[in-house]
C-alpha cells in the first residue's frame, strides 16, 4: 500500500476513527492491529512469520539478559541473529557477487546468482530498531518489554515501516503502548505536515524524477549529457532524494502524530550545514545517530580500540594516538552508512566512504586550512564565509549522491569526467526543455523551490505549522487550501505519469 | 468536586465537539474546491467544432419528442441533418453522434437518450464496425458529458476494464487524469460555453461547405461479390446489443453507410450480413440504386473522401428520413406546431444555408448584388476601398477579418446568427470585370 495513495488514507482515516472511539487502554492494539495489515499488504504473508520471528528473538532476548549474567554473550548472538536475517535479504548480492570477482580473479568459476526474493517490509529500519532496543536493555537504558505484543507493534509501527525513521524503544514506547488522548491540535498538525510531504513528493520531488531520469539515462549514468547537464544532473538527483525522502518523512511523521505518536525528525535544514559532519547531523538523523550510538562509540569504547590507542601512544604521538581510533571508528561508521544503503560499491562509496574522505581529509588537513585562513586573512565570522561553507558541503554532498544513482561506480566516474565541458548556453537556450519537462514544469519547479527555501528559512526559527497556526482562521485556511491546490493541480499523478516509489521505501 | 468533573469533561466535550464543526467545515471547503478545479481542469471537447453538445443537449429536449436518433462517427456528425428530417418529413430528429465514436458509445448513448426519449427509428452509421484505434479520446467525447446515472456508471465501467488504459476514477473524477489542463487555462476554459444555445447548434449536425474534388469519378456499385472483412469483435458485440435493445423497445434499427469514397465492397458484404442476421435494413450509400434515387454526386457532395458537405448531408438526410416512413409513421410536427425548437433551429439553419451560398459566389458582379440584398436582411455589410495601399480594419472579437488587398475589401457579418460570413476582395482594376479574391 502507497502512503501516497487514497488507499492509505482511507486506511488511516480509518484507524485513527477505530484508535479514538476505543477506551485508552485498547488503543494500542488498534495500532498494532492495522501495523499488522499494513505489513501484510504491502509485502504478503510468507513474510510475516520472518518479522515475527525476528521480533520473538529480540523480545526472548531481551528478557534474558535482564536475567542472565552472561548478557554480552546473549546479546551478541541476538544481535548478530538479526543482522544475518538483514544480511540475508538485502544485502546478499553485495557477498555472493564479490566473491565471485575474487574466485573468478583467481581464475575459478562461480555462477551462483543472487537470489531475487522479496525481503519484509521495512527490514532495514525495524532491524535497527530492534538492535538498539537490546543494546538500550543491555545498557540499562530501557526496561524489557514483557509483552511480545507490544514489542511487535514497536517494531511494526506502520508510518515507519516504509521509509524509517528508525526509532528509539524509549523514543515511542509511552505514546505507543499507553494510548493517546484525542487533541486536535495533533490531528491538525498530522494532517498539515502530510499536506506538506505529499507536496514535496508529487510537485516536486516527483517532478525533479523526470529530469533525472531523462538525464541519467537507460545507462544511469548521465554519460550521454556533458557540462553543466551533469551538473543539473547531480543537483536534481540531490533534491529529488531530500524532496522524495523527506516527504515521506513528512507523511509518516504527520500519519503518526495523528495518532499522538511523536517520531524523531530526520532532516533539520540539511542544507544549511557548512561541513559535511554538520549535514550529517542534520540529514538522515537517526541513521547517523543509531550508528553513532550503537557502533561508533561502542566501537570507540571497546577494549581493543584501547589496545591501538595505547600502542599508537608508544610509537606515535599523543595527539596521533587519541585520533587513529576516531578515524577506525568513521571509516566503520561511514562504511556502513553506505553498505546499508544497498550492497553495491557505488553506495558504498557514494553514501559512505566519500563522506569519510571528506571528513578525515578535513581533520587532517585542519591545520593547512587553519594556515591558509590566517594568511589570507579571511574573517570566518561573516555571512559571506558561511554561506561559502553551505555552497562548498552542497556541492559536495552533490557529487556524493550523484553515485548513489549512477549505474555502478565505475559510471559514476565516467559521469564525472565529462562535468568540465564548456556548455552554460544550455541554461538560456531552451535545452533544458528537452529533459522531459516543458516550460510551464519548469517553472513550477522554481517555483516550488523558491517556497522550499523560504520555508526551511522559517524553520530554522520555529515550525512553520506554528507560525501559520497563530494567524487568523482564515488565513490558515487559505493557506492550507491553497496547498492542496497545488497538490492536485500540479501534482505529478494520474494515468499518463508512471508512479514513483518512494526511493528509500525500498530499504 | 462532581461538578469539577463535569465541567472539566464538558469542556473536553466542548472542544471535540468545535473540533469536529471546524474539520467538518474545512472538509466541506477542501472537497468544494478540489470539484472547483475539477471543473476547471475537465476536457472541454466543445471548443474546435461542435462535436459534443449534443450529449449534453439531448437532456434539455422534452420528453418523448424525437422520433428519430442519428448513431455514429463524425461522418453521422457532418451527414446527418435533424433539420433536414423535420423540413421535408415533419419528422423530429435527433443527431447523437460524436467524433470517432466507438459502438460501445453508441450503445451507452442510446441506453441514456432512451431514458427520456421513445424514438422509432434509430439510425446506426457502420463505420465504426471496423474501426480499431481505441483512443481515450474517442471514449471520453462519447462519456464525459454524458450526467452520471447507471448507464454512464456502467458505460464507463466497461471502459476501464477493457485495456487498464483508463480507470474508472479518472471518469468519475476527471482531474485524476485531466490535472494537467492547469497549462492550457485559457478563456474558454473560464467562461461558460453553452454550445446547444450557440446559433450554429443545429440539433448535433454540423455544417460544412468545403467541397472535395475526387482525382477520379466515384461511381455506385452494382454489385459486391461475398468476400467479408473482418471487423472488430468489441464493435460487433455492441452493434448486436443495440439491435437487440431496440428490438426489445419496438424500436426499428436502420444501419447505413454515409458516402465515403475508400468504403469498400467487403465491408459492405459484411455489414449486409450482419443486418441480414439482424432482421435489420442496411442503407449503403455507395450502391448505384441509391445514388441514383438521392442524386448524390461525390464530386460536388463531399466535404473530404469521408465526410459529406452541407449539401450532401442534406440529400443523404432525406432519404433516410424518406426510408424511415417505410418502417414507422411519424407525426407531421410542422402542421401541428408540435417542435416549436425545431421550427426556431430551421430557421436559423436555412439562413445559414444562404450563407454557405454566398461563400461559393466567385463572381464580382453576383456577389456585389447578393450582398446588397443581404444589407436589408439584418446583416451588416463592411466595405473599405484600398486603392492607395493603406491599411483599414475590421475587428470583431478581437479577429482582424479584412483581408486588406488592393481593391474593394468586404466582410459580412450575419447579426443573427452573430458571425462573420464571409471576407473577400473585389479587385476593381481590371476594365471589364470585377475579380473575387479570398
Amino acid at each position: 500500500m502507497s502512503i501516497i495513495s487514497l488507499l492509505f488514507f482511507i486506511f488511516v482515516l480509518a484507524s485513527a476513527a477505530l484508535y479514538y472511539i476505543l477506551p485508552l487502554k485498547f488503543r494500542w492494539l488498534v495500532l498494532l492491529a492495522a501495523s499488522l495489515v499494513f505489513f501484510i499488504w504491502g509485502c504478503g504473508l510468507a513474510r510475516f512469520p520472518i518479522f515475527v520471528a525476528m521480533v520473538l528473538v529480540a523480545w526472548g532476548a531481551a528478557l534474558l539478559i535482564t536475567k542472565s549474567s552472561r548478557k554480552n554473550m546473549v546479546l551478541g548472538l541476538a544481535i548478530g541473529l538479526l543482522a544475518l536475517t538483514l544480511i540475508i535479504f538485502k544485502e546478499n548480492a553485495f557477498f555472493i557477487n564479490n566473491t565471485g570477482k575474487i574466485v573468478r580473479a583467481f581464475g575459478g568459476s562461480f555462477d551462483v546468482k543472487p537470489p531475487s526474493w522479496v525481503a519484509p517490509l521495512g527490514i532495514s529500519y525495524y532491524t535497527l530498531a530492534l538492535i538498539s532496543y537490546l543494546t538500550d536493555v543491555a545498557w540499562g537504558i530501557s526496561e524489557a518489554q514483557k509483552n511480545p505484543l507490544k514489542l511487535l507493534l514497536f517494531a511494526g509501527f506502520f508510518p515507519q515501516m516504509t521509509s524509517g525513521p528508525i526509532t528509539r524503544y524509549r523514543q515511542i514506547s509511552a505514546r505507543l503502548f499507553e494510548g493517546n488522548r484525542f487533541d486536535s491540535r495533533n490531528i491538525a498538525f498530522g494532517a498539515q505536515r502530510v499536506l506538506w510531504g505529499l507536496f514535496k513528493k508529487l510537485v516536486i520531488a516527483d517532478r525533479l524524477a523526470v529530469l533525472v531520469s531523462t538525464l541519467y539515462g537507460e545507462t544511469g549514468s548521465a554519460t550521454s549529457y556533458d557540462g553543466v547537464y551533469v551538473w543539473i544532473a547531480a543537483a536534481a538527483y540531490c533534491f529529488l532524494v531530500y524532496t522524495d525522502f523527506g516527504g515521506c518523512m513528512d507523511i509518516v511523521i504527520g500519519v503518526a502524530q495523528v495518532f499522538g505518536v511523536p517520531l524523531p525528525e530526520n532532516f533539520t535544514t540539511p542544507f544549511y550545514a557548512t561541513s559535511i559532519a554538520e549535514f550529517w547531523r542534520n540529514w538522515h538523523i537517526t541513521l547517523g545517530l543509531w550508528l553513532k550510538d550503537y557502533i561508533m562509540y561502542p566501537v570507540l569504547k571497546s577494549s581493543w580500540m584501547g589496545k591501538i590507542r595505547k600502542a599508537g601512544s608508544k610509537k606515535l604521538s599523543k595527539k596521533a594516538a587519541k585520533e587513529i581510533p576516531t578515524y577506525i571508528g568513521m571509516f566503520m561508521t561511514w562504511s556502513l552508512i553506505g553498505f546499508w544503503h544497498g550492497g553495491d560499491w557505488k553506495l558504498i562509496f557514494g553514501a559512505g566512504l566519500f563522506f569519510f574522505m571528506i571528513i578525515a581529509g578535513g581533520m587532517l588537513l585542519k591545520p593547512v586550512f587553519e594556515w591558509m585562513i590566517r594568511i589570507l586573512h579571511i574573517n570566518t565570522n561573516t555571512r559571506g564565509w558561511i554561506w561559502w561553507g553551505r555552497l562548498r558541503t552542497a556541492l559536495l554532498f552533490i557529487v556524493a549522491g550523484s553515485f548513489q544513482r549512477a549505474s555502478s561506480l565505475k559510471g559514476g566516474f565516467k559521469m564525472w569526467s565529462k562535468a568540465f565541458t564548456w556548455n552554460p548556453w544550455v541554461l538560456f537556450d531552451g535545452s533544458l526543455t528537452g529533459l522531459g519537462l516543458d516550460v510551464k514544469d519548469l517553472w513550477v519547479l522554481v517555483f516550488t523551490f523558491v517556497l522550499l527555501v523560504i520555508v526551511s528559512m522559517r524553520q530554522r526559527i520555529e515550525p512553520v505549522r506554528k507560525t501559520i497556526s497563530r494567524q487568523n482562521i482564515a488565513w490558515r485556511w487559505a493557506l492550507w487550501l491553497l496547498l492542496l491546490s497545488a497538490i492536485v493541480l500540479f501534482g505529478m499523478y494520474g494515468e499518463g505519469y508512471n508512479p514513483q516509489d518512494f526511493i528509500y521505501g525500498n530499504y | 468536586m462532581f461538578s469539577e468533573l463535569k465541567t472539566t469533561e464538558g469542556k473536553y466535550m466542548q472542544k471535540k465537539l468545535q473540533a469536529l464543526t471546524k474539520t467538518i467545515l474545512f472538509l466541506i471547503l477542501a472537497v468544494a474546491l478540489i470539484w472547483g478545479l475539477n471543473l476547471l481542469c475537465k476536457p472541454r471537447w466543445n471548443e474546435n467544432w461542435f462535436s459534443t453538445p449534443n450529449v449534453s443537449g439531448m437532456y434539455d429536449l422534452p420528453k418523448d419528442s424525437i422520433e428519430a436518433l442519428g448513431l455514429g462517427t463524425s461522418i453521422t456528425l457532418r451527414g446527418f441533418s435533424p433539420l433536414t428530417f423535420y423540413e421535408e418529413y415533419g419528422i423530429s430528429a435527433y443527431n447523437l453522434a460524436t467524433e470517432a465514436q466507438p459502438m460501445m458509445g453508441s450503445y451507452y448513448l442510446l441506453k441514456e437518450f432512451l431514458r427520456n426519449q421513445s424514438p422509432k427509428v434509430v439510425y446506426v452509421e457502420v463505420w465504426g464496425l471496423f474501426d480499431d484505434s481505441n483512443n481515450e479520446a474517442m471514449y471520453r467525447k462519447a462519456f464525459d458529458y454524458m450526467k452520471l446515472s447507471s448507464n454512464k456508471w456502467e458505460a464507463i465501467k466497461e471502459r476501464s476494464k477493457m485495456d487498464g488504459s483508463s480507470s474508472l476514477l479518472s471518469y468519475v473524477f476527471p482531474l485524476y487524469m485531466y490535472h494537467t489542463g492547469w497549462k492550457d487555462i485559457n478563456k474558454a476554459q473560464l467562461t461558460e460555453f453553452n454550445a446547444t444555445e450557440h446559433p450554429l447548434y443545429f440539433e448535433g449536425f454540423v455544417m460544412n461547405n468545403q467541397t472535395y474534388y475526387p482525382d477520379e469519378e466515384i461511381s455506385g456499385w452494382t454489385s459486391t461479390g461475398s468476400e467479408l472483412y473482418d471487423f472488430v469483435e468489441l464493435n460487433y458485440k455492441y452493434l448486436k446489443k443495440i439491435t437487440d435493445l431496440c428490438r426489445s423497445k419496438g424500436i426499428q434499427v436502420i444501419l447505413y453507410k454515409g458516402p465515403e469514397v475508400d468504403w469498400s465492397k467487403e465491408k459492405h458484404n459484411t455489414v449486409q450480413k450482419f443486418a441480414d442476421e439482424a432482421g435489420v435494413p442496411f442503407i449503403d450509400f455507395r450502391m448505384k440504386e441509391v445514388i441514383d434515387e438521392t442524386g448524390f454526386d461525390f464530386s460536388v457532395d463531399m466535404a473530404d473522401p469521408t465526410h459529406t458537405n452541407t449539401n450532401g448531408a442534406i440529400e443523404v438526410s432525406s432519404y433516410l428520413a424518406l426510408k424511415a416512413s417505410e418502417f414507422a409513421a411519424f407525426k407531421d410536427g410542422r402542421l401541428k406546431g408540435l417542435y416549436p425548437w425545431l421550427d426556431e433551429s430551421l430557421a436559423r439553419f436555412n439562413r445559414e444555408r444562404l450563407n454557405e451560398d454566398l461563400t461559393r459566389v466567385w463572381d464580382g458582379v453576383e456577389y456585389l448584388s447578393r450582398v446588397a440584398a443581404l444589407e436589408k436582411e439584418d446583416y451588416t455589410v463592411y466595405k473599405a476601398e484600398n486603392d492607395l495601399g493603406e491599411a483599414t480594419s475590421v475587428i470583431i472579437a478581437g479577429t482582424e477579418y479584412l483581408l486588406n488587398q488592393k481593391g474593394l475589401n468586404i466582410v459580412v457579418y450575419d447579426n443573427q446568427n452573430n458571425h462573420v460570413v464571409d471576407s473577400v476582395t473585389i479587385d476593381t482594376s481590371q476594365e471589364g470585370e470585377l475579380l473575387l479574391y479570398r
